[in-house]
């Protein structure tokens, strides 16, 4: 978390941009199972990049599980 | 119609029918919009902009939003648009003929829209595993290939719908026996039934939103008057 306490002030203005342009595209994979569900994994992508151990991280694996 | 001249417009409605839903809903997939454009690329586009306000009159009634089935306006908007202004400018059958064709095509292109859904939740179960392990591959995978399926679907529903309607519509203006104004009332009366049922529904369900609706009538009438 930065100083401020505002974890998204830590991002990169590029990797808010993508996920802006990404949320224009919230709904691409729509579907009656998951819903959005899908779609808010595809727009968020980019800031979980920066969770602690990367892309191959154990933090960034865990992003797509869902309890059933 | 041949393949050659239904594929700009089977372009601007694959576009369009992105817009519905998937990218980016900027509402230029509203039939006012669609077919003003439609008729852009036919050479005619005020003939486009009429059928365009006759269609979103009738399309003010559904709500897209979430699970609801809807038709799909942005292809429809331009197969309506396109065949009206490509039938000759006074013919009294092309209006209700065009609107026909577009109210058709807005249904079928609606149900093509649940199709891809089921067509994408039948792709996530094969993905399922993969997407929850983390794999950024799969999750980008299926998300793109929704996109790109959707782009399929409404191009296909356009460039079929122009090929199969537009010899269908010209016959039918050529054999309409009804006068001009008598054709454009039916239009005119059944548009306005339907936007008036959607207005009822508004005015009972959001407070207030009946004094905007007389205000913005307001200044509407003030602007005809002052011209």
């Amino acid at each position: 978390m930065s100083a401020t306490g505002n974890p998204s002030a830590d991002l990169p203005l590029r990797v808010k941009l993508a996920m802006f342009f990404r949320l224009l595209a919230l709904q691409g994979s729509w579907n009656y199972e998951t819903l959005n569900g899908t779609g808010i994994g595809f727009a968020m992508e980019p800031a979980l990049r920066y969770l602690p151990g990367g892309i191959d991280g154990p933090a960034y694996r865990a992003k797509d599980h869902r309890e059933p | 119609m041949i393949l050659l001249e239904a594929l700009p417009i089977a372009l601007l409605g694959a576009l369009l029918g992105l817009d519905v839903v998937s990218f980016p809903q900027a509402m230029v997939s509203r039939p006012i919009v669609a077919a003003t454009l439609a008729g852009a690329f036919i050479g005619n586009p005020p003939a486009g902009l009429t059928i365009g306000v006759v269609l979103e009159m009738i399309a003010l009634d559904t709500l897209p939003f979430g699970a609801s089935r809807y038709p799909e306006w942005g292809s429809a908007g331009v197969v309506g648009g396109a065949l009206f202004a490509a039938q000759p400018h006074g013919m009294p059958g092309a209006l209700p003929a065009s609107m026909l064709a577009a109210l058709l095509t807005a249904s079928i292109s609606g149900w093509s829209m649940v199709v891809l859904r089921r067509f994408i939740a039948s792709r996530l179960e094969r993905t399922r595993d993969r997407i929850e392990d983390g794999s950024r591959n799969a999750l980008l995978s299926l998300h793109l290939s929704g996109m790109s399926v959707d782009l399929l679907r409404a191009g296909l529903v356009t460039i079929v719908a122009m090929i199969i309607f537009s010899p269908l519509v010209r016959a039918i203006v050529a054999v309409w026996g009804s006068d001009s104004a008598g054709s454009r009332a039916v239009v005119v009366v059944i548009a306005a039934t339907v936007a008036g049922g959607a207005l009822w529904k508004v005015f009972h369900s959001v407070a207030h939103v009946l004094w905007f609706f007389l205000a913005g009538l307001l200044v509407w009438g003030a602007m005809l008057v002052a011209r």
